[in-house]
């Protein structure tokens, strides 16, 4: 479900992909650096797992089930250079080979899975790592919120993308579009950021020195007396939640045109990888389709309420944020147990 | 597994289509795709046009309409958008249906739905009469980075094996009651995920030392990259179908 | 009361190709029986059927009924499938498939947790299944670092902490070197437990077995004390089952 042909225009799509084969020439060469002779071999099978992820489903309620887009998780485990040159000949193979995804749109699929997204996710971890103990629980906890910023930013790519390109004037403006994406985005970055920092502790645990973002630093165990993992776990997720929330709010806040959170993206670019906004353009679409939806009701509901939307994605994402808080503590109580396993895993999550 | 990876997408057949040299088949493909979505989307009889020329490419290629179909049910999530857009533009509205809708959302839902349309079909005209193999020997010779499509190769390779692995650990997880139906129940899937990273890291270490051992230094030798390079024949055959798109979309503008 | 029985089950994969063609099989509480078959006889098919993994629920092509115990599996009874799953305890020819925790500890735990499980009480279950196995050292090790044949015991123990009914082995000598190979028996010689084994290891079998099923093409085709089925070569020869070199099975 990767942009298709025909949504961006064709001058913003060659512009896109003009920058997204300068961009991958420049991870090309850092990717060789990481791993010289042993690129293609080892690049290749990250890249396979990277497809295959995309390929496992999840569920996330009955009924509903989700898959990873694996950008963080990449930038997480192979850093952002192999990591997006990998999601890029995932996104070139699928374009070309499985006919997923606009073969015109893949300059603006790969600048927004492969480039933004993994720099976007890596230097959010690189931050967070900073601030956080190098336990289990604390990676785990940096792996989460890089995802969420990873894919809350992207997200607000494609509406760039959409600004640049689009050339349909909407009633809705720009402003409640991207913060419906943030909002829509913070809740899959939840689900994805999950995901991911498990997956990650646990190579953590075993291969420390295959995790890039640790750099082959062993983690350390808990200090003894330190903040309990669930007071951690419920930090993280108020400060992602607040962080997705506040985006979508800001962005609310300044109705039309470029607003803050369109900005927002291009200060990352000014970080100094990217130079096009993008986003997730795996779910971008779907979430197009939603935020249409809430924008609407925000349209016709009340005429002012141009936070309305924003709101009503903050209350979503901060809903989410209850039940799992809500499931942690009936896990505890309740018989059916699924995860609680001895002291080791206790740290886990 | 092993040479000639095929994968789902592939028709097998031996029509003229099928034993194109890939990389003119891609050259074309991609410069067709850049027409369809360069043309504007008032041309209405161009894009029939278009169409007629993939069902041509279709029936030469022996490609079934059903098969074709099927596979372009992918698109669907953008057929959604463009059905609601007429609803959300700004602008002078009018009535289809009864429904208030807006003029420009019309052209702007129709010009996402037909050269989304236009471009998966063309897309799986390519992957269904090229098998994997053969795309990555075509962005070869189009001189995309070696680095890139040796990657591609490893990773087609590897994928199947990958999938598999993840298969048997997950029948193994459900063999000892793992059950998840909500999101927070997926620690297990999400171990697994790390699992099989470590795997695949350490498979790749492995498959490099036994390249190395037999003399790899990092660059496949060319002798793998020979065979039949397309003939000018072929590129001027091939040049025929992205030209015949500039034809109609010159046409359209001028003429009509 | 029997421990498994199979009645005619036939099975036929969604591509068509019919994997099992009406397989019957009884096995009593406490007997030893090996599964022999040549590659592709349709042996992990079957075992795939013990627990209800396969037939998936609503695909056409497969009859028959699995019993364990006193419950019959059906793919439709979530519940039902729990305890099945519960008492019939798979082990996996790769132990890397089975597991994928960061420690062995944590794996062992995976199975017991999911029965409800918590505290003392899993962790005491964790350490009898890995001094069953003789394992008990390696608790807060990741098993990424173990050698395949403590890897495979490992994998008995994530078993055998869910107290099943049934044990079933699917290839447990496989690239064993000898030492660990004859450690595995002992460990399974001394369980109390009814297995099933699967295996082209004839003298395994011979060793750990009393009885031997053969099974080729989908069906069983041979049932009896493993010693006479061992003894008759044609038998062996027509489904591809070899003794290795200078093999001759004892004369009891």
């Amino acid at each position: 479900m990767h942009i298709s042909n025909g949504i961006i225009g064709g001058p913003v799509s060659l512009a896109y992909g003009v920058v997204a084969v300068g961009l991958l020439a420049l991870c090309l060469g850092r990717a060789r650096q990481d791993l010289n002779e042993r690129l293609a071999p080892m690049a290749g099978l990250v890249a396979a797992f990277i497809f295959a992820v995309q390929m496992l489903n999840f569920p996330v309620l009955p009924g509903v089930s989700g898959h990873l887009l694996g950008g963080a998780l990449a930038a997480a485990l192979v850093g952002p250079w192999v990591g997006a040159l990998c999601v890029s000949v995932v996104l070139i193979v699928q374009a070309l080979v499985f006919a997923d995804g606009g073969i015109s749109a893949l300059g603006l699929n790969i600048s927004n899975m492969a480039l933004l997204g993994t720099a976007v996710g890596y230097l959010a971890l690189v931050a967070l790592l900073k601030l956080l103990p190098r336990t289990a629980a604390g990676v785990g906890l940096a792996v989460f919120g890089a995802s969420i910023v990873s894919v809350v930013l992207a997200s607000q790519g494609f509406v760039l993308q959409f600004v640049l390109g689009g050339d349909v004037p909407l009633t809705i403006g720009y402003g409640q579009i991207s913060a419906t994406m943030a909002g829509v985005h913070a809740l899959i970055g939840v689900g994805e950021g999950l995901i991911a920092a498990a997956a990650v502790t646990t190579v953590a645990k075993v291969r420390p020195d295959l995790v890039y973002a640790l750099r082959g630093s062993r983690l350390e165990r808990p200090a003894p007396g330190g903040v309990p993992t669930k007071v951690f776990l419920l930090g993280g997720l108020a400060v992602a939640a607040a962080l997705a929330g506040g985006v979508s709010y800001l962005a609310s806040g300044s109705p039309d045109g470029l607003d803050a959170t369109t900005l927002a993206g291009c200060t990352v670019d000014a970080d100094g990888v990217i130079t096009g906004g993008s986003c997730i353009a795996q779910q971008a679409t779907d979430h197009e389709l939603g935020g249409s939806f809430l924008a609407d009701y925000g349209i016709k509901g009340i005429d002012n309420a141009t936070g309305l939307a924003g709101l009503i994605g903050v209350a979503l994402t901060f809903a989410v944020g209850l039940a799992i808080f809500w499931a942690a503590r009936r896990r505890r109580h309740a018989a059916a147990a699924a995860e609680q396993a001895p002291a080791p895993v206790a740290a886990e999550k | 597994m092993g040479a000639g990876h095929t994968h789902p997408m592939y028709v097998h057949g031996h029509s003229s289509v099928h034993h194109f040299a890939p990389e003119v088949k891609i050259a074309a493909s991609v410069l067709f795709t850049v027409v369809v979505v360069a043309t504007p989307r008032e041309l209405l009889p161009a894009f029939g046009a278009y169409a007629l020329i993939v069902a041509a490419l279709a029936v030469l290629a022996r490609i079934p309409a059903g098969w074709l179909a099927r596979r372009s049910l992918i698109e669907l999530p953008f057929v959604a958008t463009a059905v609601l857009l007429p609803f959300f533009a700004a602008g002078p509205r009018t009535d289809v249906l009864g429904l208030s809708v807006a003029v420009e959302g019309l052209w702007a839902g129709w010009n996402i739905l037909v050269k989304g349309t236009l471009g998966v079909l063309i897309a799986l005209l390519l992957a269904g009469t090229t098998p994997a193999r053969d795309v990555l020997v075509g962005l070869d010779r189009l001189r995309t980075p070696q680095a890139i499509t040796q990657i591609a190769l490893f990773m087609l390779r590897y994928l199947d094996v990958l999938a598999d692995e993840a298969r048997r650990m997950r029948i193994a997880r459900l063999s000892r009651l793992d059950d998840p139906r909500f999101l927070w129940q997926v620690r297990g899937f999400a171990a697994g995920l790390g699992t099989l990273f470590l795997r695949a890291f350490e498979r790749g270490e492995r498959v490099f030392l036994a390249m190395r051992s037999r003399g790899y230094t990092g660059r496949l030798p060319a002798a793998l990259h020979e065979g039949s390079v397309a003939t000018a024949r072929q590129w001027a055959i091939g040049a025929v179908v992205p030209a015949l798109a500039v034809v109609v979309l010159l046409a359209d503008r001028f003429l009509v | 009361m029997t421990a498994l029985l199979l009645d005619d089950v036939r099975y036929a994969y969604p591509d068509g190709h019919q994997a099992l063609h009406g397989v019957s099989l009884r096995i009593e509480p406490g007997e030893r029986v090996a599964l022999l078959g040549p590659n592709g006889a349709g042996k992990t098919t079957l075992v795939l059927h013990l627990n209800g993994i396969l037939p998936a629920s609503g695909l056409t092509g497969s009859s028959g009924s699995v019993s364990v115990g006193d419950r019959t599996v059906d793919p439709k009874d979530r519940p039902g499938l729990a305890e099945i799953r519960r008492r019939v305890g798979l082990v996996f020819q790769d132990p890397d498939d089975q597991l994928f925790l960061p420690t062995v500890g944590e794996d062992v735990a995976f199975g017991p947790a999911n029965l409800g499980l918590r505290g003392a009480e899993l962790s005491a279950r964790v350490d009898e299944a890995l001094a069953a196995v003789g394992m008990g050292d390696v608790k807060d090790r990741a098993p990424h670092h173990l050698s395949l044949g403590q890897r495979r015991r490992v994998a008995v123990a994530t078993v055998l902490a869910m107290r099943p009914d049934l044990l079933v082995m699917d290839e447990p000598s496989s690239n064993l070197d000898p030492q660990a190979r004859r450690e595995l028996a002992e460990i399974v010689l001394g369980l109390d437990v009814t297995l099933l084994m699967v295996t082209h290891d004839l003298p395994y079998a011979l060793q750990l077995c009393p009885r031997s099923v053969i099974l080729d093409g989908g069906r069983i085709v041979a049932d009896g004390p493993t010693r006479e089925l061992l003894s008759d070569t044609e038998l062996l020869a027509r489904h591809r089952l070899e003794l290795p070199y200078g093999f001759a099975v004892p004369v009891a």
